[in-house]
């Protein structure tokens, strides 16, 4: 086999790998998906308008009440309770029926007709970030208004002219216009956030699933023959190739299609968005790769990663700003790829920048994606030097004696005898208890041999035939006579 | 005797396997804590200061450059620019470096001297809804308070004193009772939610992984016997060692929230230790429930992660149940538990409501524990059916 024809096997054989295995592909393809639709779901409404609040009025006069009606009118507050009562709005308050009071004062018409100062009380929770914001911004444009519309009159009534009247109320008019998210959406706020996010955090585990399986089930040997023999460079671009691949045509599936369904802006150029999300996925892909090297089994990519979306979403000071958080900690969250990427895929598709406005990210994107691809080379190569070792101790151990390890077998079969079920199973829990030994290899091999047709389920037997579907081109001879040989050593 | 001998046994083999479990171990011990510290960390400050912000100052006189000086002395703004034309700060606005432009007017001041009103445009990068809303209050305050000096000056020089002016130049104000959560303090509104998230968040993955292990490798009738036949006392021991552990954490978060963070407490602290040991619980349930429904260890992980984000955003924390569809707000009070614990959180800890008005969130915490419990005879038949074992 030349290197092209080995590269292509491990691309292949990881690609089938993942199409075949149900729970990464939930993960992989399934999740991005759920996640959107159901987030989609729950921001639907995109802005919380007329959240009910009540009105004491301890006035009752007819600019107590034209006040109340402005306040009313407000897109962001509706006056759910007029009362004349303070306790009763609490009773209200508490209650969850309002989310807010506002007191307007005894005497407030005489106050304000005679050049005097009314003084409105809000009573705002900020317990619910959102429902004090609404109130808060309707209260104060509403005392706004009021002020210019009284100030304007007297003026008027002291002889100005209308428009003179109304300068010298407000001589500075301020007029706030928010851009990218005019109706201060909350979909459109954090949805771009959350979708990029999730498509790291479900690559990471699903590659963390495909290799944790490898390593549970121990595929990696076929990797290690002397025969053919694969550098961990290689090994890394041919699973990094079918990754990518598959990430790719996600994101395509993602952006390209429902996204658009979902009506999430894209304002950006596609061409700027694909060169944007290259580095990325290189760097996540390798990432995940690097990291699940570390994994011994199927599981521990989910428990270990699946929790840290938050925490990786928060660092990305989408939801609580850069300025706000401790430097050292922002300059760490740097290092994770969704960091940059989603601040920059905000600017290119929410506010619709070009690629250089975001050149920045782009370029600390692509130091990533170097920077993972050698940690993702150097841990592939310690876990070929690790393998190397134990099967080098495994054939010792075999020519050694094979008494002294048929002892170990049934040293395990007699310590676990009282389940009365299944002892291969069980001999499989103490071998990755302690699956440093050398001999955890060799006794996993034998499971899948032996034991495989009674335990295992189905699903696994297949699995197994499409590892080594990719064997087939010929030499895997050699290792069924090795393990036909172990079968007679334990048997 | 016999339900005390089964539970110790179940507990001593959890522990001893516990140990064995390298990134079991870390991820129920070292993970849980790490993440509560960082949170204390991230939200160190409470609220972001210093949100960067550009004047585009078009009028260049003493009244403009006050103008630019009292938005820098702003509560969340910084004067990071002064771009010469409104396109540069748009430009630096796509290149992220400033959040909000204030773009003040050609012969602002002659006009303001002329009696003439000036309109001041203020453009906001919306794309983030917390910065952007803390960028329109500060600034509209600060140019309001700017234009209400501007009157006041003028009011003098037609013979009023500054004390009427003032009153004169302000007919109509308000004062402000932030009733909970008086400091507004972004951190204490979001601060418990996440870290009492990553609290149950690790206990249902727990729960899950430990039973989920025991069918996935065959060993489930082993601890079902080992308990002496009964699954609840196989279930309450394996699980208990994390219940407390995760419920001594409770108090870790606590302390880093009172005590570390200074957020008031205004209700009772009983309750919150109850709500905290019934949230864990909860969880641990939904976690069993969510085994026996799927039989297989990665589907249920997959699964409870799942449901466990998700909770946040059904909250109605964030994004409140009054804005959304009434289907997706049941949704959110019947199936996340979290639901109902930041109920007695909010109420409790920021409202300082009565205890008996919590009582209700409590009993349906209760509820979701019975629930977990209802899938005990199902989970009893899996760990006896050696089909049921090895599934992926």
């Amino acid at each position: 086999m030349n290197g092209i024809n080995r590269y292509l096997y491990v691309a292949r054989n990881e690609f089938v790998a993942m199409l075949r295995d149900g729970g990464v592909m939930l993960i992989m393809l399934g999740a991005i998906f759920i996640y959107s639709t159901l987030y989609t779901f729950v921001y639907r409404n995109e802005v919380v308008r007329n959240v009910p609040i009540a009105v004491v009025d301890l006035d009752g006069t007819e600019s107590s009440r034209e006040f109340i009606r402005r306040l009313d009118a407000s897109p962001n507050v509706t006056v759910a309770y007029q009362t004349t009562d303070l306790e009763q709005a609490r009773q209200l308050f508490y209650s969850h029926s309002v989310y807010g009071v506002l007191l307007l004062p005894g005497e407030y018409e005489k106050k304000i007709s005679s050049g005097g100062q009314a003084v409105v009380s809000i009573y705002a929770d900020a317990s619910y970030f959102l429902m004090y914001k609404q109130l808060f911004s309707a209260a104060t444009s509403t005392i706004g208004y009021q002020n210019i519309k009284i100030e304007s009159a007297r003026f008027m009534a002291a002889g100005m002219d209308g428009r003179s009247a109304v300068a010298l109320a407000d001589p500075v008019e301020v007029k706030v216009t928010k851009l990218y998210n005019r109706v201060e959406g909350y979909a459109t706020f954090v949805m771009p956030a959350i979708m990029v996010l999730i498509l790291q955090q479900t690559l990471l585990i699903g590659i963390g699933m495909v290799n944790g399986t490898m390593t549970e089930r121990n595929l990696w040997r076929r990797y290690r023959k002397k025969s053919r023999h694969f550098s961990s460079l290689l090994v890394l671009l041919g699973k990094a190739t079918a990754y990518v691949f598959f990430a790719s045509i996600v994101c395509f599936l993602v952006y390209g299609v429902y996204y658009k369904i979902l009506g999430y802006p894209v304002l950006g150029n596609e061409l700027d968005s694909i060169l944007f999300f290259a580095p990325y996925l290189l760097s996540v892909v390798f990432l995940g790769i690097g990291v699940s090297m570390l994994f011994r089994y199927r599981e521990t990519a989910i428990i270990t990663l699946v929790a840290w979306s938050v925490p990786f979403l928060l660092l990305s000071g989408v939801s609580f700003p850069m300025e706000g958080m401790p430097s050292w900690l922002y300059s760490m969250g740097q290092m994770l790829p969704s960091s940059s990427a989603i601040t920059g895929y905000i600017r290119l598709n929410v506010m619709g920048a070009t690629l250089d406005d975001v050149r920045e990210e782009y370029l600390w994107l692509w130091v990533l994606a170097i920077s993972y691809f050698i940690f993702a080379v150097l841990m592939i190569h310690f876990k070929f030097k690790m393998l190397n070792h134990r099967l080098q101790a495994e054939l010792d151990a075999a020519a050694a004696s094979p008494a002294a390890v048929g002892h170990i077998g049934t040293d395990d079969r007699s310590a676990f005898s009282g389940s009365g079920h299944s002892d291969t199973r069980v001999v499989e829990l103490s071998g990755e208890a302690k699956s440093d030994s050398d001999d955890d290899d060799s006794r996993s091999v034998r499971e899948e041999r032996s034991g495989g047709k009674r335990v295992f389920s189905d699903k696994l037997r297949s699995d197994t035939r499409v590892v080594e579907l990719g064997g087939k081109s010929g030499d895997d001879d050699d290792v069924k006579a090795k393990d036909a040989g172990k079968d007679e050593i334990f048997v | 005797m016999r339900i005390c001998r089964g539970f110790g046994f179940t507990l001593r083999r959890e522990l001893g396997k516990f140990g064995k479990l390298a990134t079991f171990a870390v991820m129920v011990t070292v993970f849980p804590l790490m993440s509560l510290l960082f949170l204390a960390a991230l939200f160190e400050n409470g609220v972001p200061r210093d949100l960067p912000v550009a004047v585009v100052d078009n009028d260049a006189t003493p009244l403009s450059r006050q103008a630019a000086r009292m938005i820098d002395a702003g509560q969340f703004a910084k004067l990071v620019a002064s771009p010469a034309s409104v396109d540069e700060a748009r430009g630096m606005m796509l290149e992220g470096r400033i959040d909000a432009v204030v773009v003040l007017p050609r012969d602002m001041e002659r006009s303001v001297m002329r009696g003439e009103r000036v309109s001041v445009p203020v453009f906001i990068n919306g794309s983030n809804l917390l910065v952007g809303s803390l960028l329109e209050k500060d600034l509209s305050t600060t140019l309001q308070t700017f234009s209400t000096g501007i009157e006041i000056q003028k009011l003098q020089t037609k013979g009023m004193t500054a004390e009427a002016a003032y009153v004169a130049a302000m007919p109509v104000t308000f004062d402000k009772h932030i009733l909970f959560n008086p400091y507004t303090s972004y951190a204490y509104y979001i601060m418990p939610g996440f870290m009492s998230m990553m609290l149950f968040f690790f206990a249902i993955l727990s729960t899950v992984f430990s039973i989920g292990l025991e069918l996935k490798r065959g060993t489930a009738f082993k601890w079902l016997s080992g308990a002496g036949h009964s699954m609840g006392t196989a279930l309450v021991g394996k699980m208990l060692p994390y219940t407390l552990w995760f419920w001594l954490l409770s108090f870790v978060m606590m302390y880093l929230l009172y005590v570390r963070m200074d957020m008031p407490m205004n209700g009772s602290f009983a309750m919150l230790v109850i709500a905290n040991f019934l949230l864990i619980a909860a969880y641990q349930w939904m976690g069993v429930l969510i085994v026996t429904a799927t039989r297989g260890l990665r589907l249920a992980l997959s699964i409870s992660a799942g449901y466990s984000v998700l909770a946040f955003s059904f909250s109605g924390l964030t994004y409140p149940f009054i804005g959304m569809n009434e289907v997706v707000a049941t949704l959110g009070k019947v199936l996340f538990p979290f639901t109902h614990y930041l109920d007695i959180f909010v109420d409790q800890s920021m409202r300082g409501a009565p205890v008996w008005y919590s009582l209700g969130d409590v009993a349906v915490l209760c509820l979701f524990v019975l629930a977990g419990m209802a899938s005990i005879p199902f989970l009893r038949v899996l760990c006896k059916d050696q089909r049921q074992w090895g599934r992926l």
